[in-house]
């Protein structure tokens, strides 16, 4: 609670700088988010793209700058407060930062094989997206999250220029966050916003009978399913996880405290208070593994929250994208 | 600023609708995981963004925490549209914040709004 | 009083930790504010929130507070309906919500809970020992039990056929208000006989000392039926109520009813379609399941020979949970679209009808404020009549909110006072005060402040509740 008002002045200004200077919520000015596209030859152009919003691409910069602020958080008491904060900044708007922490390259490993899975299980399915590469697009959730609301109707402008003048008349999603961006909160900034958003779930869910044609996997393990809270409240999107997973060969236990009342994973606050967040995470992680240790998650940031406790727990964390990587890993080659 | 006065009467009305139930309290993430602080909940929320707005409250630390603390996770929008007044709270406090945001991020020093 | 914050919260801190004491003004403001309609008042507003685990930090609490003469006031959920949560004198709110454990003893008979557990947290612990909790407040997703305990409020229950939650404590740890710990009552399956303390101590509403720890009584879960009524008018169902005492009808464990225009909202905000007249809900409880089947059906007849439109089991669980929140948030429901004021009437059973029409011209002749509508709903079968105040807008000034709860209260209390009954859910004190001066002679009240100024000479505990102050 205390430096409270500080450490959120300072998160939105770095956030509203990054934003301002890269385009990027992280700020980062190299195309970081291509990297896991590498030799998988996606067009460029089409009707219908895959849309990441660089959001499982951010993850090992995310553990990264949060370990720093984590840091920094009992330097945040003593004075000369903002000269801290701005050493922080640097840190986390420059390229300095490299992946050298063994942490940060597994995630960065986990989110590749997340989005390789999505694309080898859509294209199992008949779907063959597009992906925008280097000119992919920040949604601009966090701008909208944290209120920068003078930015975030611009913001929103640009995007969706730049998504017309590609041609894009639908966006798969490969995460809940973007999809309740381009669903929801678009169109209340857009006038005749014609754009139709999809998670990637409900493809794979609404041909499953392809999916489980194409699937060459036997699940040794089972799985406790957690559910993305956006995903469930805000898009009602609960039994395309299962649908999905039930192809894959896996029936995923429950939880309590599951579907429309699945227990947030604490992640979306971990930017400014990561005590709180840590608690949270905590009372779910008990729940989760009250059923089994393998967790499967519908979302990045959930993933990042949970991948934490992996060592500490002995848990197994993986995201959906992992799992469809994994039963169509020999499909890949023909990508 | 219009834009500014029509959120914060946006807010006002609609925060007014709130007949304080506290049903909302038990279910959110951030009580649970404070041992039951009622500052942490849609309940503590939508009142000290109410009397912030009323200018009983200022923009201090302990009402930034309050509101940026919201993991904006639609848990407490359950029970209040079965139970309570069919609020949409995670719309209110993200209109909330956009409210505040501009100053927090300008670094103002006078609190009021 | 020379309050200094940083002083007081150092002061505490000592006491429960530097994490468990708040001095910002949200805080205050939070814990403040209740679910009366007026805004919180400078006055109302806590200097402290202090949140203690044990009677042992409570206690060192009472005792600083009687050292320094600073009121404090104690907080279980804040839903209290006659304005018994809110602050009247700045001091500092005792938040009991740490003392919150649960343990049950099946070998012993008994369990034992923090007061500061919520009602449903309670309810649900006990559920997997297929134990009863016999607490059933509207508010129990939040309803503490100490609070339950402390106002010794039945709610939904008919007092026939359940009784009231302090019937069912067999012992209780509290902390009296000059700070000495009491351990009350017995470890036995038989209750005191006597002048036992426990019997002083349970509906004290946070007087005469704050509730820690409740020792209650394991009862089975009984099996349940479930009916669904409907009858032309509210008078049909307060005449099958009246007939039910008459004849001697086994009560059921829930009696409840909703007048023909709150039934329309309420039905249709849960989703169900808006039904011809009032309804009536019951569940009919018994140990045995053939004997639950049984006295349903028994009852269903009892219902029949007062011409329903309708009467039938409900055996969809489904269907029974829309019911059943169509009553127990008919409150919140008919507050979607307006301001409510309600009043709690429980007159004497052969007065029930007399007692209805009179509260519905009581509500339709306010002075505070013109054209109101009339809404009831409530626990008929006990009896309780909510008969309700409602305007169709949230635009009322603060002096018309209050003079509008005082009014209602106090002419609804009337007919508490003329048709033989009292308040038996909400407390007595807070709004209620100017009733007890009324209904009682005036020893009654003076024995009341007498007790408490034995008990909490300096007037620590919930100051302002005994004298009746908004």
């Amino acid at each position: 609670m205390r430096q409270s008002r500080a450490l959120i002045s300072e998160a939105l200004r770095n956030l509203k700088n990054n934003m301002e200077r890269t385009g990027d919520p992280l700020g980062l000015k190299n195309t970081y988010w291509t990297d896991w596209a590498e030799g998988l030859n996606l067009p460029k152009e089409g009707s219908i793209i895959l849309f990441t919003s660089r959001m499982y691409q951010m993850m090992p910069y995310i553990i990264q700058t949060t370990d720093l602020i984590s840091t920094f958080e009992p330097f945040l008491a003593m004075k000369g407060l903002s000269k801290v904060i701005q050493i922080g900044n640097r840190l986390a708007g420059e390229k300095i930062i490299r992946l050298k922490a063994r942490g940060a390259k597994e995630i960065k490993e986990k989110g590749a094989k997340s989005l390789k899975g999505i694309v080898a299980a859509l294209k199992a399915s008949g779907v063959h997206p597009a992906y925008l590469y280097e000119a992919e697009p920040y949604s601009g959730v966090l701008l909208y999250d944290l209120g920068l609301d003078e930015n975030i109707g611009c913001y929103i402008k640009k995007v969706y220029e730049l998504l017309k003048n590609h041609g894009v008349e639908k966006v798969i999603a490969t995460d809940p966050h973007t999809v309740y961006m381009l669903k929801v909160v678009y169109p209340k900034y857009i006038e005749g916003y014609d754009i139709e958003v999809k998670h990637y779930l409900e493809i794979l869910s609404d041909n499953r009978d392809s999916l489980k044609r194409a699937c060459d996997f036997i699940p040794r393990e089972q799985f406790v399913i957690h559910d993305s809270c956006i995903m469930t409240r805000g898009l009602g999107i609960v039994e395309q996880t299962r649908d999905v997973a039930s192809s894959l060969g896996i029936a995923l236990l429950e939880p309590e405290n599951t579907k429309l009342n699945t227990v947030c994973c604490g992640g979306p606050i971990e930017y400014a208070f990561a005590d709180m967040s840590e608690k949270i995470s905590t009372i779910r992680i008990k729940e989760l593994y009250g059923v089994t240790k393998n967790i499967v998650v519908n979302c990045p940031i959930c993933l990042i929250n949970f991948s934490k406790y992996e060592k500490q727990l002995g848990l197994k964390v993986l995201d959906m994208g992992e799992l469809l990587f994994e039963a169509l890993k020999n499909q890949l080659e023909s990508i | 600023m219009k834009g500014a006065d029509r959120a914060k009467n946006t807010l006002l009305n609609e925060i007014i609708k709130c007949r304080a139930c506290r049903f909302c309290v038990d279910t959110c993430a951030t009580y649970q995981a404070s041992e039951g602080v009622e500052t942490m909940s849609a309940y503590g929320r939508l009142q000290s963004l109410r009397y912030l707005l009323m200018g009983t409250l200022d923009l201090d630390d302990s009402l930034v925490y309050s509101l940026y603390s919201c993991l904006q996770c639609k848990q407490c929008e359950i029970v209040c549209e079965s139970k309570g007044q069919s609020l949409e709270i995670c719309s209110i406090i993200q209109l909330g914040r956009s409210l505040l945001s501009q100053k927090l991020e300008k670094g103002e020093s006078d609190a009021a709004i | 009083m020379n309050i200094v914050p940083n002083k007081l919260s150092k002061n505490l801190a000592k006491i429960v930790g530097k994490e468990n004491v708040f001095i910002d003004k949200p805080t205050s403001l939070v814990y403040a504010k209740d679910v009366m309609p007026w805004d919180v008042e400078e006055h109302n507003l806590p200097y402290a929130v202090v949140r203690p685990a044990t009677s042992q930090e409570v206690s060192l609490i009472l005792k600083y507070a009687n050292e320094e003469l600073i009121p404090i006031h104690i907080h279980g959920s804040g839903t209290s309906l006659i304005g018994l949560a809110r602050p009247k004198a700045k001091g500092i709110v005792l938040d009991t919500a740490r003392m919150n454990e649960i343990k049950v003893f099946p070998e012993r008979g008994y369990f034992e809970v923090g007061a500061g557990l919520h009602v449903a947290k309670a309810r649900k612990a006990l559920e997997a020992y297929k134990a009863l909790l016999p607490i059933f407040p509207g508010s129990q997703l939040v309803a503490t039990v100490g609070g339950s305990v402390a106002v010794n409020t039945s709610a939904h229950a008919v007092d026939a056929a359940l009784g009231k939650p302090g019937d069912y404590v067999l012992g209780l740890e509290a902390v009296l208000p000059t700070g000495e710990i009491v351990q009350t009552g017995t470890e036995s399956m038989r209750k005191p006989a006597g002048i036992e303390l426990t019997k002083f101590l349970i509906g004290s509403e946070g007087l005469l000392c704050v509730l820690t720890s409740l020792r209650m009584r394991l009862i089975p879960l009984p099996h349940l039926e479930n009916i669904v009524a409907f009858y032309r008018s509210t008078d049909g169902i307060i005449e099958r109520v009246m007939e039910m005492y008459r004849q001697g009808v086994p009560a059921p464990l829930f009696f409840e009813f909703l007048d023909e225009k709150a039934a329309k909202i309420s039905f249709k905000a849960v989703g169900l379609d808006a039904p011809d007249g009032a309804v009536a809900l019951m569940s009919i409880h018994s140990s045995s399941k053939a004997g639950c089947s049984e006295k349903a059906r028994d009852f269903l007849d009892f219902l029949k020979t007062g011409n329903p439109i309708e009467a039938r089991l409900v055996k969809d669980e489904g269907e029974w949970d829309k019911i059943w929140s169509s009553r127990s948030e008919v409150g919140n429901y008919l507050y979607r679209s307006g301001s409510t004021f309600g009043s709690e009437i429980t007159p004497r059973i052969d007065k029930l009808k007399d007692t209805y029409h009179e509260a519905k011209s009581i509500i339709l002749n306010l002075e505070s404020l013109k054209n109101s509508e009339f809404y009831s709903y409530g626990h008929i079968g006990a009896p309780t009549i909510h008969a309700s105040a409602f305007f169709p807008t949230k635009d009322i000034p603060n002096e018309t909110k209050k003079a509008l709860v005082k009014e209602v209260r106090e002419k609804t209390e009337e007919l508490n006072i003329k048709y033989g009954g009292c308040g038996a859910e909400w407390g007595l004190t807070g709004q209620r005060i100017s009733f007890i001066k009324k209904k009682y002679l005036p020893s009654y009240y003076d024995l009341l402040i007498k007790l408490k100024k034995a008990l909490d000479p300096n007037n620590i505990l919930n100051r302002g509740n005994l004298e009746g102050w908004m």
